[in-house]
């Protein structure tokens, strides 16, 4: 994942709305200022070594992905039961 | 004694809602002092003034090897106009004063009488006052650090009550009541206790804070699958609880310390501040930023200006420490 950067300049349009822009990009479009790795997740600003996503950010997408492999899960094991329900109906009639 | 920080403990003081804050009684305690300083100031330059006849004197005496008594000189006395008196204090705490000479070299020490103390100026007082003047610059800018790291603190100490912070309010309780007993032996045992009680919560926090960042570093959250972010930011609550309360016991300290007018006393607790900033926060700010929620990462977030933080009592200490204490009091304008 590539790094993004933001602008921290807080009375501008681009901070304001939490614009990213690509790692070349030294200044901002909008105001000039110098920009800074930003968090992908928080906008937060990074140091120039971190990952895409703070600390933070990273774990809550993991997090995610856990919940999500877990919901996944059971609706798997749901369309397994159902389907064992309507083989247990074929082999009956 | 002991029974006193226990029976305490945990209890909040009745005042709650608006209580007194370290950051203002500190402030208010270094006010207090500044302005008896340049009371002090002003009398003994005044004395000082009154002096400069006789201290001429000495220095006619102490040239020519006798005592003699002669009035000054009318270049002399125009030299004193236009030049400058310096003030120090002696390693054994005696103040003496030397006069600028006309090719600005400041001339022989020459002791201040006992007479001039008689008047009413307390060596003391006077001491603590040539300490005070050396330190002012330095304690405008702590104020400026302090009142900027307080904001972020007092938002998250509001509302919040568990047993460890109990020694602190214990500490606290112990100095309100010392403010209020006059028998001056049990003011200074319960201002001892309260330095105790603060001095040992400071210590807990501060492990339990470095526990609980050693915890972040080694990405314990992540042993609990889908439960992480929980994790860190129950972290998180905990580490900015325990640095609001080390803030207030720091300045709690050295509130009392300055109250107390052990100004030396008070620089070290600063300075022991600075030291624990240094060593729990600094290497670990980006981390910190990353973890708490309320951080943008910029130098201006909750973090990294904690990071920055550096009460610059060294200086302090060094002046407190040199050997003689100087003040220039400045003749040109008053003569
Ligand atoms: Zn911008
Ligand atoms: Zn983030």
């Amino acid at each position: 994942m590539a790094k993004k950067k933001g602008c921290l300049n807080p009375n501008c349009p681009s901070h304001e709305k939490r614009k990213m822009y690509d790692e070349a990009y030294i200044r901002c479009p909008d105001c000039g200022e110098i920009l800074s790795y930003v968090c992908k997740g928080c906008y937060m600003k990074l140091p120039n070594g971190a990952k895409t996503l703070c600390v933070r950010c990273e774990e809550e997408k993991k997090d995610k992905r856990k919940l999500f492999r877990k919901n996944t899960g059971k609706a798997f094991a749901g369309a397994a039961a159902i389907a064992v329900v309507a083989i247990k109906k074929i082999v009956s009639k | 004694m002991e029974d006193n920080i226990i029976v305490l403990q945990g209890n909040k003081p009745e005042n709650q809602e608006n209580p007194e804050q370290p950051k203002e009684l500190l402030f208010t305690a270094l006010r207090v002092k500044m302005q008896q300083t340049e009371h002090a100031v002003e009398k003994i330059y005044s004395e000082i003034v009154k002096m400069v006849p006789s201290l001429m004197q000495i220095k006619e005496a102490t040239k020519k090897g006798y005592r003699l008594v002669v009035d000054a000189s009318e270049r002399l006395l125009n030299d004193i106009e236009t030049g400058k008196v310096k003030l120090s204090v002696e390693k054994d705490g005696k103040i003496v004063a030397q006069i600028r000479e006309a090719n600005g070299q400041y001339g022989g020490k020459l002791p201040i009488k006992k007479e001039v103390y008689a008047k009413g100026l307390d060596p003391v007082q006077m001491a603590n006052a040539i300490q005070m003047m050396a330190m002012k610059e330095q304690l405008d800018a702590i104020e400026a650090q302090i009142q900027f790291i307080d904001q972020s603190v007092q938002d998250v100490l509001q509302g919040q009550q568990n047993d460890r912070i109990g020694l602190y309010y214990s500490g606290f309780a112990l100095y309100l009541e010392s403010q209020s007993v006059n028998d001056k032996s049990l003011k200074n045992t319960l201002v001892g206790q309260a330095l105790r009680s603060l001095s040992e919560s400071s210590y807990q926090l501060g492990l339990k804070m470095q526990s609980d960042i050693e915890y972040l570093a080694a990405g314990e959250y992540k042993k609990a699958k889908g439960k992480s972010v929980n994790l860190i930011d129950s972290r998180m609550d905990s580490i900015n609880q325990s640095f609001g309360y080390i803030h207030q016991n720091f300045m709690l300290r050295a509130a009392i310390y300055c109250n107390e007018g052990e100004l030396s006393s008070m620089s070290v607790v600063l300075n022991e501040y600075s030291r624990f900033i240094n060593q729990t926060i600094k290497n670990n700010a980006d981390l910190l930023s990353q973890c708490d929620k309320n951080d943008d990462g910029t130098d201006r977030g909750v973090w990294h200006s904690r990071k920055k933080l550096q009460l610059d009592t060294s200086e302090i200490y060094k002046k407190i420490a040199e050997q003689n204490k100087v003040i220039y009091l400045d003749f040109a304008k008053e003569a």
